[in-house]
């Protein structure tokens, strides 16, 4: 960021402030340094040159005001750790717990994999696939830390439906059985996620949230085949 | 007017899924030709993936009466490539931008059109994964927009 002029040199701190906090959404903003067509006026600049001093002292008071506010307007994005204040609860309540089910019952498979393969004797690649389950478990760790961070407990919106019930999935005998079994359950979740991303009354940041992690968990797929046929 | 703002934000989110898409397209002619082999054909694959994937972006904002947007002759790469491994991370990169785009199509409120972004995010995702050879647990979300 580049400040044009002295007297302006307070803002861009402010800006970036505001910046770091922001929920903006990822419309348009593609991952820096990406691919950009030749001859594209690329402007990082916050703050552009203006006219005379009437026009800059002008500007400079409007930026003011308008920093002034944005703290609060990333508080409000970041919830309890900005402000203290409880976040609102998600519009879509059911989908969110019926996302959150999902995820702690693949959880619970990830687990019971582990389990298997920490208590079978060593072979050849019962490492390398350990490894690889306890890789895909944390994403899925993350994902339910996202899902249950938008999921507030007796909320007015969430009181009433009860406790979350996840049905726990058979325990398998054998680690192949498990990994055939994180196989059709990765696929149906990515494929149950991205029915939620459409039904009615789900807000855009949810879902975005649910769709990559439908995306995500499709990307788990190949790496279980792989892992399972080797 | 709200339902305009809402069917202008809809176009300009399916352009900006458009523009992603030209960028893929111009870049897997590059990324294919440092390739030899399966990862070659992968290229070429997706390049085609691509391909159709502008065409049905470009028939819904003709279908919206929707100015489309050409393709650029050329686009700036972000670094050069001059060798397989700079290659496969160009196509990690488009597939990420591609993948932004389709996140910024979900944003609007359509089911079709979520359900389209939603689709092509998550083949995106598949595609950056075998290029990345690893997999990530927020495909094409920013950490801001996730919770602390």
């Amino acid at each position: 960021m580049v400040a044009h002029s002295p007297r302006r040199a307070v803002l861009p701190a402010r800006l970036r402030e505001f910046r770091a906090g922001s929920c903006a959404a990822p419309a348009g903003t593609g991952p820096s340094g990406g691919i950009r067509p030749s001859g594209d006026a690329v402007s990082g600049a916050a703050v552009t040159a203006s006219g005379g001093p009437a026009t800059a002292r002008l500007s400079r008071r409007i930026l003011l005001a308008g920093a002034a506010t944005l703290p609060l307007l990333a508080g409000g994005c970041r919830g309890t750790m900005a402000l203290g204040t409880p976040p609102q609860p998600a519009p879509d309540v059911g989908i969110l717990r019926a996302a959150t089910a999902t995820e702690q019952a693949l959880v619970m498979r990830y687990q019971d994999a582990l389990r298997l393969l920490h208590a079978a004797p060593a072979t050849g690649s019962e490492p390398a696939l350990s490894a690889i389950l306890a890789r895909l478990l944390a994403e899925h760790q993350q994902h339910l830390s996202q899902l249950r961070s938008r999921l507030i407990p007796g909320s007015p919106r969430a009181a009433g439906s009860g406790p979350l019930r996840v049905r726990r999935p058979a325990r398998p005998a054998t680690t192949g059985q498990a990994v055939t079994g994180l196989i059709s359950a990765e696929q149906a979740a990515s494929d149950q996620l991205l029915r939620q991303v459409t039904a009615p009354g789900v807000p855009a940041s949810l879902a975005q949230l649910l769709a990559s992690i439908s995306a995500s968990e499709a990307t788990h797929v190949p790496v279980l085949r792989r892992a399972g046929a080797a | 007017m709200r339902a305009g703002t809402t069917a202008g934000g809809a176009a300009s989110a399916i352009s900006a899924a458009l523009a992603a898409e030209q960028g893929a397209i111009y870049g897997y002619g590059v990324v294919g030709s440092h390739l030899t082999g399966t990862r070659a054909a992968a290229a070429r694959a997706y390049w085609t993936a691509h391909q159709e994937a502008a065409d049905k972006l470009t028939a819904l904002l003709q279908a919206r009466g929707a100015a489309v947007p050409p393709a650029a002759a050329a686009y700036r790469l972000p670094r050069a490539v001059r060798s397989p491994a700079q290659a496969a991370s160009l196509a990690v990169t488009l597939e990420d931008q591609v993948l932004s785009a389709y996140l910024g199509l979900i944003a609007v409120a359509d089911p079709p059109l979520r359900e389209l972004g939603a689709r092509q995010a998550r083949a995106a995702a598949l595609r950056a994964a075998a290029w990345r050879g690893s997999t990530v647990a927020f495909p094409g979300l920013p950490d801001t927009a996730l919770a602390p």
